[in-house]
């Protein structure tokens, strides 16, 4: 059996462990740690600090600002930054349009977007879902229409996370309403200050506002800032969900989330109830079989042995486990947890870990019901793997 | 999902499932099982010369420099095939205790298939496998040893036994032919349908230089024998639910009701889809299993081997109640091997530490 545990690679986790150590400020991890939703400047001075080190883009060839990282490297880097209590890394620029942008852009396009992602200076959302179009994006009625120079969109997206603190988004518009669903989607990359785009904040079920509702009535989107081909924007969306998919395993998330229900449940006097015991054991077990079966997917992209379909298993399973644990921190703080007030939390987001803490795990509990069904939902995830793994 | 071997490993897995898949099929499998010994000798036979038996051993111990990594995958296999010959009571277990304790005459006799050797260890009211209650006392010259052994693998068979007993009030491993006087050997039936036997010691005489291990060792021999023996249980287990996830899978695609295959219907993708995702996840545990085996002795080895029995069990059994379901009715018959896999999966989650065990061990070295 081999392991994807190089010297180099421990060498290099090492590096990112030292880094995140020295550099991540104690405010911003503090309140990663206590789960308390970050404002568009926390996300923006971490992701400066990795800029500046040339890390935000780590997976990125080099030609267009990366490092060149492997999927192992990748797979460390994500790890170690949230193991340690660095804000999740928002992939819509980096791991999103990005390497559509790389992959199938022109070189214009190149040369005016890829230098906003790698330096963190241009805040990206993305546009896929529609009221009537979630798994069956297909459906999605968004339309964009060519003339001369321009396209003109109307339509409107939903569930746009951050789009609020976006500067641009990327879409999927229907170019071709002749067109058999898929054929006729274009990619098309749009600035959001465009007259007639209106973004409209959705408050979701923990309090926050992080999904939004965008808008588009006759916005004029310059032609050049198509992707690619017209009517080819479903293939660019495909490629994009596979890069997606790949690290959604975020088994350091899981493993720091264990931290805390040990620290809480010895707060609340707990930590020797058998029951307890049984379930940290019964996640560790899950954790176990999640981490060694990401590692195997990565060794299987190493060697170019991967299907495709694995990313499927690793969604399901971390999303479901991740799940699991947050819902179980709730369980640990017991009626603790009915003080809730996601405005206080706003407010007082600076105070000691203890002050904030409960708040802060309930608040996540809440948003951790969300990963099982972004990115393509869970059912959605077992639709893959009953066809591409299983031949039903 | 890649799994990648040496040269040597991959010509073993290929080997193994060749033959298996030459030998070994259900109708076999029922003919070996009505044998005296519940499986076939004459395959014992035959894997020893195909060179199984010494795989898992390295070249100083007299086998054929190969370690965990050749038990897991020749485990794998053979859960793969459901077969009913002990490679797990006759092959592992002997062959971990025999080599740690440095019987090496007996190690090659076990590796050439001259003689069969079964350890007896298990006294299931007993809280360890380290507290045994049989002892073996001074007699004469000798030993003589009193006590009684239950589910000894292979002890139907065995032409030795290896026993765990109390000597001088401390762990000791015992060399005991099965056919000397005080030895009774009562074979029975197993739940997988293979056999086992309980064996009662009344002053069974030994020699003093058949303790094999003793002092601080004995309790180290035990503990590798059983670590071991949880790797392959675990290999086994995955071998098995391998099998019960491809047939359930190749059955999705046959089976038409309401005009069109069964596999048609998204509530049986999605339940065939978990079948898949618990699969994998077992195969990576049972892999995780095997290396912890390169680990020294110790709590994180411990924590992790209780950790994979927990996962594989878990997950081989979730594999083992949808194959059933799945099948419907023919998945309750006899005659399809689906009970078969279901029933070995549960005896392998049952042996060496069941779920509660291994949980209790989790807890108590939690980090």
């Amino acid at each position: 059996m081999t392991t994807i545990w190089t010297p180099e690679l421990r060498a290099f986790r090492d590096d990112v462990r030292a880094f995140c150590e020295e550099n991540l400020p104690a405010d911003i991890r503090l309140k990663v740690l206590a789960g308390v939703p970050l404002t568009r400047p926390d996300h923006m001075r971490w992701q400066d600090i990795l800029a500046g080190k040339g890390w935000l883009v780590g997976f990125w060839p080099r030609a267009y600002g990366g490092c060149d990282w492997s999927a192992a490297e990748t797979y460390v880097f994500q790890e170690e930054t949230t193991s340690s209590g660095a804000p999740w890394l928002l992939p819509f620029g980096v791991n999103y349009v990005g390497p559509v942008i790389y992959t199938y852009g022109s070189t214009d396009q190149k040369a005016e977007h890829l230098p906003g992602i790698t330096s963190n200076e241009v805040f990206w959302c993305q546009g896929y879902s529609e009221p009537n179009a979630g798994s069956d994006l297909a459906g999605l009625k968004t339309r964009a229409v060519r003339d001369g120079e321009y396209y003109i969109v109307n339509g409107t997206k939903i569930w746009t996370t951050m789009a609020h603190w976006a500067d641009w988004i990327f879409c999927l518009v229907r170019t071709d309403a002749a067109a058999v669903p898929q054929r006729g989607i274009s990619f098309l990359l749009i600035d959001l200050r465009t007259r007639g785009v209106t973004i409209q904040p959705i408050k979701s079920i923990e309090g926050d506002s992080h999904l939004n509702q965008v808008f588009f009535e006759d916005v004029r989107v310059p032609a050049r800032n198509l992707v690619g081909e017209e009517n080819k924007g479903w293939t660019y969306a495909k490629f994009l969900l596979g890069h997606e998919r790949v690290l959604s395993a975020e088994v350091g998330k899981a493993r720091r989330y264990l931290r805390r229900i040990k620290r809480l449940a010895a707060r609340n006097g707990k930590n020797n109830s058998p029951r307890l015991k049984d379930r940290l054991s019964r996640f560790e077990v899950d954790l176990l079989a999640l981490e060694q079966t990401t590692l195997r997917v990565l060794g299987a992209i190493l060697a170019g042995e991967a299907r495709g379909h694995e990313a499927s298993v690793l969604k399901i399973r971390g999303s479901a486990i991740l799940q699991q644990i947050s819902d179980f921190a709730v369980d640990v703080l017991g009626t603790e947890a009915l003080s809730y007030d996601p405005e206080w939390l706003r407010e007082n987001a600076g105070m000691p870990l203890e002050e904030i803490e409960s708040m802060g795990v309930v608040s996540e509990a809440l948003y951790t019901r969300a990963p099982t069904i972004w990115g393509g939902s869970n059912e959605i995830q077992r639709n893959i793997l009953a066809k591409h793994a299983l031949g039903l | 999902m890649v799994f990648s071997l040496t040269p040597e490993q991959a010509m073993l897995q290929e080997s193994a499932s060749r033959f298996l898949g030459d030998r070994y099929d259900d109708a076999a499998r029922r003919r070996f099982r009505a044998e005296d010994a519940g499986f076939s000798l004459d395959i014992w036979q035959e894997i020893a010369r195909l060179g199984w038996l010494g795989s898992g051993f390295s070249e100083q111990r007299g086998g054929f420099g190969g370690g965990p990594i050749e038990t897991m995958i020749l485990m794998e296999a053979a859960g793969n095939a459901l077969m009913s010959e002990p490679l797990l009571g006759s092959m592992v277990l002997p062959g971990s205790v025999l080599a740690e304790a440095g019987s090496y005459d007996d190690l090659a006799h076990l590796i050439e298939g001259k003689s069969l050797f079964a350890v007896a260890w298990d006294e299931p009211e007993q809280p360890s496998a380290l507290e045994p209650a049989t002892v073996a006392e001074p007699c004469g010259d000798g030993l003589a040893i009193h006590g009684e052994k239950k589910l000894v693998l292979g002890g139907q068979i065995a032409d030795v036994l290896l026993v765990t007993a109390k000597l001088d009030g401390r762990l000791a491993i015992l060399r005991v032919q099965s056919d000397v006087g005080g030895v009774d050997v009562r074979t029975h039936r197993t739940l997988d349908g293979g056999k086992a036997a309980n064996v009662r010691f009344d002053s069974a005489r030994i020699d003093r230089s058949d303790v094999l291990a003793s002092g601080n060792e004995a309790p180290a021999v035990v503990s590798e024998m059983l670590a071991r023996a949880i790797a392959a249980a675990c290999a086994e287990s995955l071998g098995a639910a391998r099998n019960l996830h491809d047939r359930t899978l190749d059955y999705l695609k046959l089976r038409v009701q309401f005009g069109r295959r069964i596999g048609e219907f998204q509530a049986l993708q999605h339940r065939m889809a978990d079948m898949f995702i618990a699969l994998e996840e077992a195969q990576s545990l049972s892999m995780m299993a095997t290396a912890a085996l390169e680990e020294p002795n110790g709590d994180h080895r411990d924590r992790i081997l209780s950790a994979a029995k927990i996962g594989v069990m878990g997950r081989a059994m979730h594999i083992g109640r949808e194959a059933i379901q799945l099948h419907g009715g023919v998945g309750m018959t006899d005659e399809l091997p689906i009970g078969d896999g279901y029933k070995r999966i549960k005896s392998l989650s049952l042996m060496f530490g069941d779920e509660d065990f291994h949980l209790d061990r989790m807890n108590s070295l939690a980090v």
